[in-house]
C-alpha cells in the first residue's frame, strides 16, 4: 500500500468523515444505517483514490457528497422493506388523538428541523444543508449539483421559504 | 419563523456526530493500519533532489563527507596521551567544543587503547563522558551542510574503532555502542528536522505565490507560525492538508 496515498486519506477521513456521516444521518434517520452508508462512501473513495491517485480528485469534499448521494439513492433504491420509524413518527401514529401542540413538545427542535427538511425536495435538502449546516460557498455547492451559482441560491431561498411555512405547523 | 431562528435550528443539527470508535474503527477497517505523518514527509523524494536547491545542499554535503573521511585516512598521527585524558576531559569546561571535537575524544581514546597506551578501565570511563558530552552539545540545528557531515564521518569513525577494539573492552562494549547509538540517533533526528525545515520552506514559499482562498491562507498562515517556532514537520502537515483543500 502507498503510505503516502494512506496518509493523504487520513487527512480527508478526518476532515470530512463527521459531515458526511451528519448528511447520511439526516437522510437516514438511523445511526446503524448511517454508519454503514458512510463507510460504504469512503470505502468506494478509498478504491477511487487508489486507482486515480489525488491528483485526479481535485475537490475530495465535493467528490465524497456526489458519492454520499449516490450511496443513499442506491440505499433507498434497495430497500424493499420499509425503514424502522424514527421515534418520533412512531409517537405520532401510537397517540394520533394528541393534539398538534402537544406532539409539538413532544419533538425537539432538532427533531422538527430535521423532519422538515426531509419533506424538502432532495436537491433542496441537500443545498440547505451544505449551505447553512457545512457552511458550504455557492459556488461549492454549484459544482457538486452541476448548476449555476444563480440557480443554487434560488434552490436556497426556495427551501428556506418552504422551510418558514412548514415549522409553525410542526 | 425569523431567518436567523431558523437558521440556528439548522445549525442545531451539528451536534449529530459520529461515535468515536465507529469513525477509528472504519478508517482501520479501510487502511488496514493507521497512518502518520512520517509515512507522508519521507525524506526528500527524487524529484525533489533534482530541484537545485537540494541538489546543491546534497552535493555540499556528499563533498564534506567524503573531504572529511579522506582526512581521516591519512597516516596516524601521534595522539598525544595527556591531551585525550579523562582527566583532561573531565575538567574540560565545554567552551567551544562541538559535538564532533568529543567524537573524535572518544576515538582517541579507542585508539589508544588498541595500542596499549591506556588502561581499559580509564579509557571506558572517558569514552562514557565524552560521548555524554557529545550527546549534551548536539546542535538543535546544524549551521551546515558540513556540520552534519562532520559529525556524520566522526560517528563512523567512532563505530569503526569501536569495532576494532570490542574484543579487548569485553562487556563495556555494549555500554559504549548504546552511547554511540542514542548519539546516531539524535544525528538523524536533527537531519530529518533539517530535511523537513527545507521542504516546509520550499512549500511555503510555493504557497506564497500561489492563488489561495481564505481558508488557505488562513491554513499557510497557521504553517508559516508552526515554522516559525520550529514545528517543521508539524508546519509541513499542515501544508499537506492546506493541499488536500485545494
Amino acid at each position: 500500500m502507498d503510505k503516502k496515498l494512506a496518509y493523504q486519506f487520513d487527512k480527508i477521513y478526518k476532515s470530512y468523515s463527521t459531515s458526511i456521516y451528519r448528511f447520511v444521518y439526516i437522510k437516514v434517520s438511523s445511526q446503524e444505517t448511517a454508519e454503514d452508508l458512510t463507510s460504504e462512501v469512503f470505502v468506494r473513495f478509498w478504491k477511487t483514490f487508489q486507482k486515480s491517485g489525488q491528483d485526479r480528485i481535485l475537490n475530495p469534499k465535493a467528490f465524497l457528497y456526489k458519492m454520499a448521494k449516490n450511496v443513499i439513492v442506491d440505499f433507498y433504491r434497495k430497500q424493499t422493506q420499509p425503514l424502522p420509524l424514527p421515534i418520533d413518527e412512531v409517537v405520532e401514529i401510537a397517540d394520533s388523538s394528541q393534539d398538534i401542540s402537544k406532539r409539538e413538545l413532544a419533538l425537539s427542535d432538532q427533531e422538527q428541523i430535521q423532519k422538515a427538511i426531509k419533506n424538502l425536495k432532495d436537491d433542496d435538502q441537500d443545498v440547505i444543508l451544505w449551505y447553512y449546516l457545512d457552511q458550504m460557498p455557492v459556488g461549492e455547492i454549484a459544482e457538486i449539483v452541476d448548476k449555476s451559482e444563480n440557480a443554487v441560491r434560488v434552490m436556497i431561498h426556495r427551501a428556506m421559504q418552504e422551510l418558514r411555512e412548514q415549522l409553525p405547523k410542526m | 419563523m425569523e431567518d436567523q431562528s431558523l437558521i440556528n435550528k439548522i445549525q442545531s443539527l451539528q451536534s449529530i456526530k459520529p461515535a468515536k470508535q465507529w469513525q477509528e474503527r472504519t478508517e482501520l477497517m479501510i487502511l488496514g493500519h493507521k497512518p502518520r505523518i512520517w509515512d507522508s514527509v519521507s525524506l526528500p523524494n527524487f524529484n525533489n533532489i533534482m530541484q537545485p536547491r537540494y541538489a546543491f545542499a546534497l552535493g555540499l554535503l556528499f563533498i564534506a563527507i567524503m573531504g572529511t573521511l579522506a582526512f581521516g585516512m591519512l597516516p596516524n598521527k601521534n595522539i598525544d596521551l595527556a591531551t585525550y585524558s579523562y582527566a583532561g576531559l573531565r575538567n574540560d569546561l565545554g567552551k567551544d567544543k562541538n559535538t564532533a571535537y568529543y567524537l573524535d575524544y572518544a576515538t582517541k581514546n579507542l585508539a589508544m587503547l588498541k595500542e596499549g597506551k591506556v588502561d581499559t578501565a580509564e579509557a571506558v570511563q572517558t569514552i562514557k563522558l565524552a560521548l555524554e558530552k557529545a550527546q549534551a552539545k548536539m546542535p538543535v540545528r546544524p549551521s551546515s551542510a558540513k556540520e552534519s557531515a562532520t559529525i556524520v564521518s566522526k560517528i563512523t569513525d567512532l563505530q569503526n574503532g569501536l569495532n576494532e577494539t570490542r574484543a579487548v573492552l569485553g562487556s563495556d562494549a555494549d555500554t559504549i555502542a548504546a552511547g554511540v547509538d542514542n548519539v546516531k540517533q539524535s544525528t538523524k533526528t536533527i537531519i530529518e528536522r533539517e530535511i523537513y525545515r527545507l521542504q516546509a520552506e520550499d512549500a511555503i514559499k510555493d504557497l506564497e505565490n500561489s492563488t489561495l482562498t481564505e481558508d488557505q491562507l488562513k491554513m499557510l498562515e497557521e504553517a508559516k507560525g508552526l515554522y516559525s517556532v520550529g514545528k517543521y514537520a508539524e508546519a509541513l502537515e499542515k501544508i499537506f492538508e492546506l493541499s488536500n483543500n485545494k
